[in-house]
C-alpha cells in the first residue's frame, strides 16, 4: 500500500464527485445556455425589464435541473464503475461557498445595472466577474486536485480581461464570457469523462471471456 | 513545548487505538469519516486494497463496532454498504487528536 496523506484522504469524496467530468459538463451546459440567453435577449427592446424575470427563473430552475441530471447520470455511469458514496450533510460547505460566489457575482451585476452606474464601470464588469469565477475554479482545482478546473478558471480570467480590454458593450460582453466559459467547461468535462471511462471500466469489462 | 508536556504527549504512544493504527484500517476509517455511507466498490477503488484484504479489515472493524455493514440488492446486483458508527467516528477523532499531539511532541 502506498503512503497516503490523511488530509487528502478526507478530501477524496469531493474529488470522487468531480473526477468523472459530469459536474463540469453539466455546469458548462448551464453557462452556455445562460450566455446564449443573455445574447438573445439583448436583441429585444427594453432588454433588462423584459428579460430579468425569465432569466432569474431560468437560473434558479436550471440549478435544480442540473443537480437532478448529474445525480441520474452518476447513477448510470459513475456508480457502477467507481462505487457509491453519500456525503454527510455537514461537509457540504464547498458547495455552499460556490453558491455564495455565484450569488455575489449575480448580485454585483444586478447592482451595477439597477444603479445605472457609468458605462465605463459596466464595461469593466466582465473582467471583475471573470476574476471572481476564475478564483472559484482555481480553488476547486487545488482543493480536489483536478487540473481541468484550473483550465476553465484560466479561460474565465482571460475571456473577462480580453472583453474588458476590447471595451465590448455590456451585457453582450457578459453573454460572450458565459459562452466561452461554457465551451471550455464542456470540452474539459468531455476530456475528464473520457479519461474516467478509460481508467474505470465496468467490473468484468476487458476480462477474457470464459 | 516543555519537557513535561513533551513526555506527556509521547506517553500517548501506548494509548493509541491499535485497531485503527493499522494502515489499511486507518485508510478505511479515513475514507468513511466524511461520508454517510459508501459501498464496497467505492472503498475498493479508493483504497486500492485487494478484495480479500478489504473484506477482512472491514470484518475486524465491524466486529469492534466501528463500522456497520448492510448487505442488500440494487436491482439484481448485490450491494454492500458500509458506515462508520458513532463509536468508530469518536475513535477516529480521538486517534487523529493523539497522533497530532504526538507529531508535535517529536523533536
Amino acid at each position: 500500500m502506498n503512503p497516503v496523506n490523511l488530509n487528502q484522504v478526507l478530501r477524496r469524496p469531493g474529488r470522487h464527485w468531480n473526477i468523472d467530468g459530469l459536474p463540469l459538463l453539466s455546469m458548462g451546459t448551464f453557462w452556455l445556455l445562460l450566455g446564449v440567453a443573455t445574447l438573445l435577449m439583448d436583441s429585444l427592446e427594453g432588454y433588462w425589464k423584459v428579460a430579468s424575470v425569465p432569466l432569474t427563473l431560468f437560473i434558479t430552475g436550471g440549478g435544480f435541473a442540473l443537480n437532478y441530471i448529474v445525480k441520474r447520470l452518476k447513477q448510470s455511469i459513475t456508480e457502477p464503475r467507481a462505487g457509491v458514496m453519500r456525503l454527510r450533510q455537514d461537509v457540504k460547505w464547498p458547495a455552499a461557498l460556490g453558491a455564495l460566489v455565484a450569488a455575489f457575482a449575480i448580485a454585483s451585476v444586478v447592482v451595477v445595472v439597477k444603479a445605472g452606474l457609468q458605462c465605463e464601470v459596466q464595461r469593466a464588469l466582465p473582467g471583475g466577474i471573470g476574476l471572481l469565477i476564475a478564483a472559484a475554479f482555481f480553488y476547486c482545482s487545488r482543493h480536489y486536485g483536478i487540473p481541468s478546473y484550473s483550465a476553465v478558471g484560466l479561460c474565465a480570467m482571460l475571456s473577462g480581461l480580453v472583453l474588458t480590454v476590447l471595451r465590448a458593450r455590456f451585457p453582450v460582453s457578459l453573454g460572450w464570457m458565459f459562452v466561452l466559459i461554457g465551451v471550455a467547461s464542456i470540452l474539459c468535462g468531455i476530456g475528464d469523462l473520457t479519461r474516467f471511462l478509460r481508467e474505470n471500466p465496468l467490473p468484468g469489462e476487458g476480462e477474457p471471456a470464459q | 513545548m516543555s519537557d513535561a508536556a513533551r513526555n506527556g504527549a509521547l506517553g500517548q504512544i501506548g494509548t493509541l487505538d491499535r485497531l485503527i493504527h493499522e494502515p489499511a484500517r486507518l485508510l478505511i476509517c479515513a475514507l468513511l469519516y466524511p461520508l454517510e455511507e459508501a459501498d464496497f466498490l467505492y472503498l475498493l477503488t479508493q483504497s486500492e486494497l485487494s478484495k480479500g484484504n478489504l473484506s477482512s479489515h472491514l470484518a475486524k472493524l465491524e466486529e469492534s463496532g466501528y463500522v456497520s455493514i448492510e448487505k442488500r440488492f440494487k436491482g439484481k446486483l448485490p450491494q454492500t454498504l458500509c458506515r462508520l458508527t458513532d463509536r468508530g467516528r469518536e475513535a477516529f477523532e480521538s486517534y487523529r487528536k493523539s497522533l497530532k499531539a504526538l507529531a508535535k511532541a517529536l523533536p
